[in-house]
């Protein structure tokens, strides 16, 4: 099964990838001169936040959900509406976003919950094209597909606009920071082995006298939070969009990411994140082949590495080592 | 009243799409108990695939129909015996993230082979439209609801009378008492993906020249498959004829009397609703588990 993230050792280990990241973060922040460097780093982060949510349900408590994009969207919706339309400060609407994604989420999840594997894809599904088909159609709030959302205000602090692209890069960055450090603290905490735990078996599990329902429900509710606070940041770094862009294949990019990182650790859905994001950049004619590479990706690593790529590469380098020590 | 009715037959034609869509869900998983999020892109192939042939290769409709139906039935054994089989780790987790992984390669594959035009198919023709009393049925969806009624049935024959349809459904109970019962389950399981694939493409093709073919629409496709499979019973032959049609004429009595813009959320929300209260389906042996 792999290690497990549980013990001191490895919270250490955590504490100290999180510091590397944060220093990772600054050097970046220090040396970028360009725009468009920033804003590669800038998004590869919002989605960072929406793929840890998604690590901590999939990866951890083993909840597949394909409906993500759907909190995400309430997340963008609400902060571009609270901000625009009752003139709340930006910094107190990302709040409500997280809020209300979180209640969402809440919401369905007693009953989403009870449901297991194909039957929980498919509901999440489901759910995730509803919220879609209910952000296109009720135009009178959401704009719909075309014109959509445009002209939302940049986020503000203390009555500063962040309107550079340096200045959403640090907002942005700061947040991420946030979410691993909330996330990292969860799973070494007595809900992340108990997350572990019900991966392995619900039954035993509560067996233990674990509450396996509550867990998964506190699971998937932080899921759809950090969900929801993405698509808050993403709403505040662009300034516009439309429904089309929470349609289910942002569900299934956030997938990807934890997929292709790896099920077992923090650190794989960052990279996952960080990959998928900047992938298109280094490929010429991206969008045409956009679903034949995400396609052929999920395929060789569910098939060949089911713990992820970037395991599999670890693991392999870790072989390597061994047999080159032991010569 | 006409209006009624006539709002409740094209309900029940849609229907009977759907139910033809919900079998290829049912066959492979009484096969092989493997959901195929794949499945809606196997119909999508079917219609997409035919409508190419005919518009860019001139090839006369059942040709191309024909064709559409053998690379689908390719595909699908392919995903059997190359991407599940190898499968390192074999849960069903694990199956249903493959399929989902095939789903999105084969729309990737479609979008750069043929296009992201939106390809019309030519009527299938022969049939007569049928008109009753101001009732009207096209001859399209004649021919959907006779494959519909023709496919059920030989799959519920299939499945409940023959060897071969035994065999497959005992492969799926236990692999190894099957093996042992002389019963070779890659067999079967090869043998229910072909048949799926071959149902979906031509589900696809049917109702390609009425609602057109794109490489996006597979997923509408599984998601209305699916809920017909769950409505009727997830693994029921009949379970999924009648699921569908149930679900054609809630979709088309709400885009009717209620609000067109909302039909596709209602068909998913009465999917959800299943799943939540009641996941047996009509006629379904308590297969959705519930924790």
């Amino acid at each position: 099964m792999g290690e497990r993230y549980t013990c001191d050792a490895n919270y250490r280990r955590d504490m100290i990838g999180l510091a590397a990241f944060a220093i990772a973060l600054v050097v970046m922040g220090l040396l970028f001169r360009k725009n468009y460097h920033f804003g590669l780093i800038t998004d590869s982060c919002i989605f960072a936040i929406g793929a840890l949510g998604m690590f901590l349900l999939f990866g951890l408590c083993g909840q597949i959900s394909v409906g993500q994009a759907a909190f995400f969207g309430i997340g963008a919706y609400t902060s571009a509406l609270l901000v625009m339309g009752a003139g709340i400060p930006p910094l107190v609407a990302v709040v409500a976003s997280v809020a209300l994604s979180s209640l969402v989420g809440w919401f369905i999840s007693r009953p989403i919950l009870r449901l297991t594997t194909n039957y929980l894809a498919m509901a999440t599904l489901a759910f995730g094209v509803i919220v879609f088909v209910l952000f296109s159609q009720a135009v009178a709030i959401t704009g719909g597909l075309d014109p959509g959302i445009f002209g939302v205000p940049p986020m503000s602090l203390f009555g500063m606009p962040l309107k550079s692209a340096p200045a959403k890069y640090w907002m942005v960055g700061t947040f991420t920071f946030l979410a691993l450090l909330l996330v990292i603290n969860l799973i070494h905490s007595r809900a992340g082995r108990a997350f572990v735990a019900l991966k392995g078996s619900e039954v035993a599990t509560s067996g233990l006298g674990v509450d396996v329902v509550h867990y998964k429900v506190v699971a998937f509710t932080v899921a759809a939070g950090l969900a929801g606070l993405a698509g808050s940041l993403y709403a505040f770094v662009q300034g516009s969009f439309n429904a089309a862009n929470f349609t289910v294949g942002l569900s299934i990019e956030l997938l990807v990411m934890v997929v292709v990182g790896s099920l077992a650790s923090p650190w794989g859905a960052l990279f996952g994140a960080f990959f998928i994001t900047l992938l298109p950049t280094f490929l010429e004619d991206f969008e045409v082949y956009k679903l034949l590479i995400y396609g052929t990706i999920i395929l060789i690593v569910t098939v060949l590495m089911p713990d992820g790529l970037a395991r599999a590469a670890y693991d392999g380098v870790r072989a390597l080592a061994s047999r080159t020590g032991r010569q | 009243m006409t209006d009624f009715l006539q709002t409740a037959l094209s309900g029940l034609s849609t229907g009977a799409l759907y139910a033809l869509i919900a079998l290829g869900f049912t066959i492979v998983f009484n096969a092989t108990k493997v959901t195929n999020f794949a499945h809606g892109e196997f119909v999508m192939m079917g219609g997409l695939i035919s409508a190419a042939l005919v518009k860019f290769g001139q090839w006369p409709l059942p040709g191309a129909v024909a064709a559409a139906i053998l690379c689908v039935v390719v595909a699908a054994i392919l995903l059997d015996r190359v991407a599940l089989r190898f499968a390192k780790r074999k849960t069903v987790l694990t199956y249903a993230m493959i399929t989902i992984g095939a789903s999105i390669f084969i729309r990737g594959l479609m979008q750069i082979t043929v296009g992201r035009g939106v390809e019309f198919l030519p009527t299938f023709g022969v049939l007569p439209n049928i008109s009753l009393g101001g009732v009207f049925l096209g001859s399209q969806y004649v021919w959907i609801v006779l494959t519909a009624v023709c496919v059920g049935g030989a799959l519920s024959f299939l499945f409940l009378r023959t060897r071969i349809g035994k065999a497959m459904r005992a492969a799926s109970q236990n692999v190894r008492s099957a093996a042992l019962c002389g019963i070779e389950p890659t067999r079967m399981s090869m043998l229910a993906f072909a048949l799926a694939g071959g149902t979906g493409a031509l589900a696809g093709a049917l109702i390609a020249p009425i609602g057109a073919s794109f490489y996006e629409y597979g997923l509408n496709f599984a998601l209305k498959g699916f809920a017909a499979a769950v409505l009727g019973g997830f693994g029921s032959p009949i379970g999924a004829v009648v699921g569908g049609v149930l679900l054609g004429l809630m979709e088309s009595l709400c885009a009717g009397y209620v609000s067109s813009a909302y039909k596709d959320a209602m068909s998913l929300l009465v999917l959800l609703l299943v799943l939540f209260t009641w996941p047996s389906g009509l006629f379904g042996r308590d297969e959705a588990r519930r924790v």
